[in-house]
This record gives structure tokens, sequence and C-alpha cells, in this order.
């Protein structure tokens, strides 16, 4: 058994240690399951529920309506009443097996983003030289997944989706990779706690501020998330709720807010401060958790800005998605590496003399 | 949507949506031949919405046949009313007095500038502009409000009556309006610049579901959409009615501002314009309200109509509504024939979708703004 517990994974695990009070010793396999549990049950449910209530508040004054105001606490188990309802309801059965997988499969390949996702400098389960591009390798597989799924498909018009979809993940991937790039250059690693260390309390220590090219990246990677995940005001517009009922369509909910969630974590961790500690050794329980909730709180500000904005977008096309990812996003993404690599031999020029 | 299985693999493929996909903006079957994104051919089957209202009012007495007309298309009801009142009209030869004319010419421009709004949040949510959808409705409601305030009902008011109107004008109506047509000014200030300012919602509509001139004439459409294409022909113009021959408004054509004439984008713009012109048109009508009775004649169940027939136009928001009255001299029509514009509208879609893709299905049919309740009937 310790043999399968053992093995060597370049982590800096330490602050959910001191999280759930176990020791250094712990196997990480052992501390990533009970945090993923924790996290699943204790944060991205809750915030599932609340942010859900807060974004179509927010949506609803926007669009001079009342919002949702009839369950407990003034509408706020409005979601989780929605999503209750969604399970009761009668299953779709799939005809072949695997459609009838996949949905576990997709499921699984988001939910491994969990691992990689930074919390805080000693909060990251996976932390190598280019730790940084892994969860994007775990968008990836999902993405495959949903495109192999669509073979044998009994609808057409999803293999026709599903098709579309895989030049449109392709244009808003290459924006996205471009801004981490930004990130990578600017600290001169891949390792998600350096690039986390290298961002203090201060707003001007953040990598949205540190250069006049790092707001660029931002605004990019944040877009490219929106089309890459499919997200309002980039989600196909056949890809609607049509073919998605029931239990399938609670779950789908829930994965577009862990994708959108886990992509504003990413965000806040390259470019928004993220989180560190002064040192590794210093790592307590309060310290952590104030690492985690800190996260947390910056993932779930953009989060809310980012859907409320939306809703105030018209629906693009899908041509016109990647038309704007490709003459856009791509040039812009472009533009500001090229900035950020002269600003970085200019700082190091300027740091020499 | 169901599909051939067999011809998955072939270089066409067969798809199919309806009676009821949130995709149609009506209960209709859309069949589509598609090569890639690309649709070839398409047809449609309607019939789904059939009510048999034609005949039900055939079935009725001439007073209480209004509850069915009513029906024939309930976003805007006093257009169909407006239209078997004139026909009656003729064939009784009842001079409707001016103040009852005026009142009608009020309550419908107010439909006219409902329905549009209608049409553009509709095209607002096929485009997922959901925001603005809501803000348009918003306004909506207040026209609405006036239809209660001078009717007594927000739908099927069943207001007019052969030779004028079933009440005179509600105290405090003539403010209501000037307060909504000012505030609806306003509004739509914001709506140009939340939509037709936005680049992503002109290029969702602009080049997209282009109908020439020529075709729009050859399919016998009327109304905005014809006009859109650069169609002159209004009712309200060609063959006045109600007394439109003495205001003076203008009929928006479709200039191609942004795309080509005629494309979706014309059609909204048309549309905005017309609601524009219709605000105009109100603010110069109820300061014009002639003194006089609003009903030439009260007429009751036991109402018999002269042996006769009479065919009578009106310009409703869809276009062209013309209704055809035959009475053998008894108690109840003979037969009521409907022309209604959107049922000679959809012949255009078929031609239309040819070489659309299949994203573009969705606004590409909104922005036609059809009725199937009005279609099947």
């Amino acid at each position: 058994m310790n043999g399968l517990t053992d093995f060597t994974i370049t982590t800096s695990s330490y602050g959910w240690n001191a999280l759930f009070g176990l020791s250094e010793q712990t196997p990480v396999l052992v501390i990533l399951l009970i945090s993923f549990f924790f996290f699943f049950i204790l944060v991205l449910f809750p915030l599932y529920f609340l942010l859900g209530f807060f974004e179509r508040k927010l949506a609803a004054d926007l669009q001079a309506r009342v919002g949702p105001n009839r369950t407990h606490g003034k509408g706020l188990l409005q979601v989780l009443a929605d999503t209750l309802k969604l399970e009761n309801k009668e299953k779709k059965i799939e005809t072949t097996v695997f459609r009838r997988v996949s949905p576990h499969l997709k499921t699984a390949a988001l939910y491994s983003t969990f691992a990689v996702l930074p919390f805080g400098t000693a909060m990251i389960f996976l932390d190598s030289d280019s730790s940084v591009f892994i969860p994007f390798a775990c968008f990836g597989v999902l993405f495959l997944i949903s495109l192999f799924a669509s073979d044998g498909s009994i609808d057409l018009e999803d293999e026709i989706l599903a098709h579309r979809q895989a030049f449109l993940w392709l244009s808003s991937w290459v924006p996205a990779m471009i801004s981490v790039f930004i990130s990578v250059v600017r600290v001169g690693s891949g390792r998600w706690s350096t690039i986390l260390s290298s961002q203090s309390h201060g707003p001007l220590s953040w990598g949205v501020f540190s250069s006049p090219f790092g707001f660029l990246g931002f605004f990019v990677f944040l877009f490219s998330g929106l089309v890459a995940l499919q997200l309002p005001p980039f989600h196909s517009i056949d890809r609607g709720m049509r073919h998605r009922a029931g239990s399938s369509l609670a779950r789908f909910n829930v994965d577009q807010f862990y994708s959108l969630f886990a992509w504003c974590i990413l965000a806040s961790a390259l470019f928004l401060g993220g989180q560190h500690t002064r040192e590794i050794s210093d790592t307590s329980f309060m310290w952590s958790a104030f690492q985690l909730v800190s996260s947390l709180v910056k993932a779930s500000l953009l989060y809310i800005v980012l859907r409320v904005v939306a809703r105030a977008m018209p629906q693009l096309r899908q041509d016109q998605m990647t038309e704007f990812c490709w003459r856009v996003l791509t040039p812009l993404a472009l533009l500001s590496l090229i900035g950020e690599v002269i600003w970085a031999q200019l700082a190091l020029v300027g740091g020499s003399s | 949507m169901i599909y051939s299985r067999e011809r998955l693999h072939s270089q066409n493929t067969h798809l199919s949506w309806g009676p009821s996909d949130p995709l149609l903006p009506g209960v209709f079957k859309l069949f589509a031949e598609t090569e890639g994104d690309l649709i070839r051919s398409a047809k449609i089957e309607t019939g789904f919405l059939h009510k048999g209202l034609e005949k039900c009012s055939e079935k009725r007495n001439w007073f209480t046949s209004m509850v069915s007309i009513d029906r024939i298309e309930p976003e805007t009801p006093l257009f169909t009313e407006l239209a078997f009142c004139i026909a009656v009209e003729e064939i009784c030869n009842i001079q409707v007095p001016r103040r009852a004319q005026t009142i009608r010419l009020i309550l419908c421009e107010l439909g006219r500038v409902g329905s549009h709004l209608n049409f553009l949040s509709r095209l607002a949510i096929a485009t997922g502009f959901e925001t603005v959808s809501h803000y348009i409705f918003r306004e909506r409601e207040l026209i609405l409000d006036l239809f209660e305030l001078m009717t007594g009902r927000r739908f099927n008011p069943n207001f007019f009556r052969f030779g004028g109107v079933a009440a005179d004008i509600t105290e405090g109506f003539i403010e209501r309006i000037h307060e909504t047509t000012r505030l609806i000014e306003i509004r739509l200030r914001e709506y140009h610049a939340l939509m037709i300012e936005n680049r992503a919602f002109v290029d969702r509509l602009a080049w997209q579901g282009i109908l020439s001139t020529e075709l729009a004439q050859f399919k016998g459409l009327t109304g905005p959409s014809a006009r859109a294409s650069g169609l002159r022909y209004d009712v309200r113009k060609a063959e006045p009615y109600s007394g439109y021959e003495q205001f003076d408004f203008r009929v928006p054509l479709g200039m191609g501002s942004r795309g080509t004439t005629g494309d979706g984008f014309d059609r909204v713009m048309v549309r905005l314009e017309e609601i524009r012109e219709s605000l105009l048109l109100l603010s110069h009508a109820v300061d014009a309200v002639p003194a006089g009775d609003f009903l030439a004649l009260h007429t009751q169940f036991e109402f018999a109509v002269p042996a006769g027939e009479a065919y009578s136009r009106v310009e409703s928001p869809r276009g062209m509504l013309a209704c055809h009255v035959v009475s053998d001299g008894g108690f109840h029509p003979v037969r009521v024939q409907w022309r209604t514009p959107s049922a000679s509208n959809i012949e255009i879609i078929p031609e239309i979708l040819r070489g659309a893709t299949l994203q573009d299905l969705p606004v590409v049919l909104s922005s036609f703004n059809l009725s199937m309740a009005e279609v099947d009937r």
C-alpha cells in the first residue's frame, strides 16, 4: 500500500497539511483525496449556490427585473431548488455505450484539474517546472473526450457542432497559452510557486499591473477562457439546453460553473496576485485558511464580474468567435508577449546597470 | 431533431426541426438539406396551430364573431377587428364618425408600436441579447397598460364595433399617451446604442437572409419585411382608411446601411424607424381627436347585415391584412376569409434559407417576424 501512496511528486501542499492538521509525513495522495472532498462538499457546492444566486440577482437588476425571490432567504436557495428539481426529473437513457460513459469521463477529466489548481504557494499538489501548463493539458483532455464522444453520436447536429468546436478550441487555446507565457516570461519560470511568490499583496506587484503589457495579457486570458470553455457570450448558438434535461442538465450546470471558476482561479494566480506565504516553514492553519479564502474571494469576484458582463453582450456566431480569436486575441497576445519580453530585458539591463 | 442515419456519411444531410422547437419562431416544421453548415434547400410544413377561427366566426352572429376574430393574431387583435369592421361597414354602408376613426387609428398605432417592440425583443433573444430583450418588454408593458386603460383589457380587447368603437376616450388617456411616447422615444435611443451601434449584433444581421425587391414582389410579400427590400407599399398610403389620409407620415424603406438592401439588419432598421413614425403619428393624432360621437350605430345580438360582400385591407404590423366578408342578409356571416401577412411572408422562407448557415437560422427566421397564429388561423 505504501508503494502506491509514496511515489514522488514535486509538491508544495504543506498548506493543505496545516489546514487539516495532518503531519508532513502524510502521503500526498491521501491529502489530495481529503482536500478534494473538502473542496467539493464545503467549498464548490456552497459557492455554486451562492454565486449562482448573486449572479442571477445582479443580472436581474441589470435587466430591470426582480430575479429569484421565491425560495428561503429571499431567493438565496434558488439554485439549490433548481438543481434538486432537475435531479428529480426523468432520466434520459443514452443508446450507445460511449455516450453513456463519456459524461463520466468528461466529469473525471474536468475535476482532475483540481489537483493542479494553485490556491496558494503552499497549496499546490503538482509544482514542477512546467506546472503552469498542466491545467491547460487537463482542459485539452476534456476537449478530446467531448470531440470523440460525438463520433458514434445519434445526434447529427451534435456531431456537426463538435467538429466546429474543434477549430474553436484551437483558436482560443493559442491566445490563452501565449498569455500564460507572458507570466512565465515575467518571472522566468513555469513553476506555480515561483509565479505566485513573484507577486505580493500590493496590487502594483500583480501580474496585471507589473508591466504595461500585463493588463493586455490578463484581458486575452479571460476572453480566451470564455471562448475555450464555451461560456456566454461565446457559447455556441445551438449548444443550448435542447438536448440536456434533468440530471444531465444539472451536472452540466455544475460543470460549467466549475470550469469558469477554475479558470478564474488560474487568472487570479497568474495576474491578480494569487496568494503567497512569507515563509513555507511559517505555514499554519490560520495562514493556510487565509490563503484559501483569499484565493476563493478573488476568483469569486472575477466570476461574478465575468458572468454579469457576459449577460449584457449578444451571442456570437462560431465563425465570429474564431475570427475574434485569430484576428483580435492572438495578435493582442503576441503583442503583449513581445512587449513583456522587451520590458523584462529592459528591466534586466536597468537592474544590472 | 430527426435525421436519417444512412445519410450521415453522404455529402448532404437531411435535418428537420419542429413543430415545437426553440430554434423556430413558431409552431411549424422545417426540413433542411444541408452540406456541412450550409443549407442547400429547405421546406416548411404548417397547420399545427389551426384553430378553425374563420369557421368559428361564421358560426357566431355578427356581433359575437368578433371574439373569434380577435384571436386570429392575439398579439395585434385590433387590426383584425378593424379589417372586419371596415368590411361590414362597407356592406352596410355605415359612415364611421371622425372621432371613432381617430380613436381606431390611435389604438392601431399603439398596437403597431407594441408589436414592433415585441419583434425587437424576440430578435434580441434570437441573437442571445437577453438584457435588451428585457428592457424592450418593459416598454411593451406600457403599451399594454394603455390598452387596459382605454379598452379594459390588455389582450383580446374586442373594442371595435360596426360604426365606431365600444367606448369614448378614457379620462387621462391622452396625457398617458404623451408620457408614453416621450418615454419610448428616449428608450429608442438607448436601444439604438445597445443594438445598432453594437458590432456583434450588427454582424449577426447584416448580409443575412437577403431578400431582393423582385423576389419580395413575386412572392407577394408586404409590410416591413417587403419595405426593407425596397418595395414601397403601405396600405395606409396606397388606400388610406380610418383617417390616415389626414396625417402626414413617412414610410421607411431599407437602405442597406450596414450590409445590403433587404438583409436582416434592414428589416430591423425599418421596424425601428416605423416605431418612430408611429410615435410621431400618435402624438399628432391624440392632439387632433375631433369632437362628436364615437359610435354611429348601436348593434345588438339580432343585428343583420344586408346581402353583399366586401373586401377590406389594413396595414398590420406584419403587412397587408385583408378580410373578405360575405353576407346573405342573415344574422351570421356566410363567409369570413382572411389574407394574413404572415401566411404570404412565410412563403419566402425556403428561398431565403437557401445558402444560409445553420447558425443563422434562428436570427434569419426571427427577422421576418412571422406569426404562426396568423398563418394557421
